[in-house]
């Protein structure tokens, strides 16, 4: 992990600890959804940095970090999927596209890229807001915690976290 | 001592087969070999499930790959939406800085 990745990998390991937080109080699902982006979205970042070049500016998604962690050479995939809970790197490929969907609906809940439409942060639509984010039942709440899938992308975004510095 | 050969050509091929098998939402993936170094591979990719984004310039990911030495090379992939595919086909989105479409090669989703 070099020094830029460390920068952005402590704000990653701050925003974690508040989404934690954030779950054991029973926060509303707006809150926690708020932090899930940005820690998958800052998480993505921290990696890119591994160039030691700028990545880009936008939203690099989960589902692009996945894919560039399993672009990575044979051995290291097949450790770095242990890493992330899996016990052989064919199970980290098949996983990935099994979440991908679930991973997009994460990456548009930023409101930048929710198309004025349900966010976590702001009432909208914006010149006329009818919903509110404290109030609106998410969708992608519901598949989170009530589908295996959901709570197998939990799982896997808490082992990436914990485990950054070994596969950064 | 063997020396292994890097063919880009075909790391890109491999590259793009690999980000079909684990993205459901790419639909097209064109490989952008002008003008681009010589252990440089240039991938855009078209995704439906990627939300729409009003980059301009659109910008690329560089995926830090590092396979080992005899084989280095870096990969940028451009994500964009079929929407943004077909303007950048008419030529009112530009693709990043010194990328051409020209002789770009077209992979398909593999047939599974």
């Amino acid at each position: 992990m070099n020094d830029r990745q460390s920068r952005w990998y402590e704000q990653v390991r701050s925003d974690y600890d508040v989404l934690l937080l954030l779950r054991r109080t029973g926060a509303q699902p707006c809150h926690q959804l708020h932090y899930l982006q940005m820690v998958t979205e800052k998480l993505g970042k921290a990696y890119f940095w591994r160039t030691n070049r700028p990545p880009r500016r936008g939203h690099a998604s989960f589902v692009r970090f996945l894919q560039a962690l399993d672009d990575r050479p044979a051995a290291e995939v097949a450790r770095i999927a242990k890493l992330l809970g899996f016990g052989r790197a064919d199970d980290l490929e098949t996983w990935i596209p099994v979440i991908a969907p679930l991973a997009y609906e994460i990456e548009r809940l930023a409101p930048n890229l929710a198309n004025d439409g349900p966010n976590p942060e702001y009432p909208w639509p914006s010149i006329a807001p009818v919903s509110t984010p404290a109030t609106y039942e998410f969708p992608v709440w519901a598949t989170l915690t009530e589908s295996g899938r959901g709570r197998d992308l939990l799982r896997a975004i808490d082992s990436a976290v914990r485990n950054f510095p070994q596969y950064a | 001592m063997s020396v292994i050969q890097f063919d880009r050509d075909s790391m890109a091929r491999w590259y793009a087969d690999r980000h079909f098998k684990t993205d459901p939402g790419i639909v097209e993936v064109r490989y952008l070999p002008t003008d681009a170094p010589a252990r440089e591979i240039r991938l855009l990719e078209i995704n439906q499930l990627i939300a729409r984004r009003d980059e301009n310039p659109i910008e690329p990911i560089d995926f830090g790959v590092d396979i080992g030495a005899a084989d280095r090379h870096t990969l940028f992939v451009v994500d964009v939406t079929p929407e943004q595919w077909e303007r950048i086909k008419r030529g009112s989105l530009a693709l990043p800085a010194g990328w051409s479409l020209q002789d770009s090669v077209a992979f398909a989703r593999p047939l599974t």
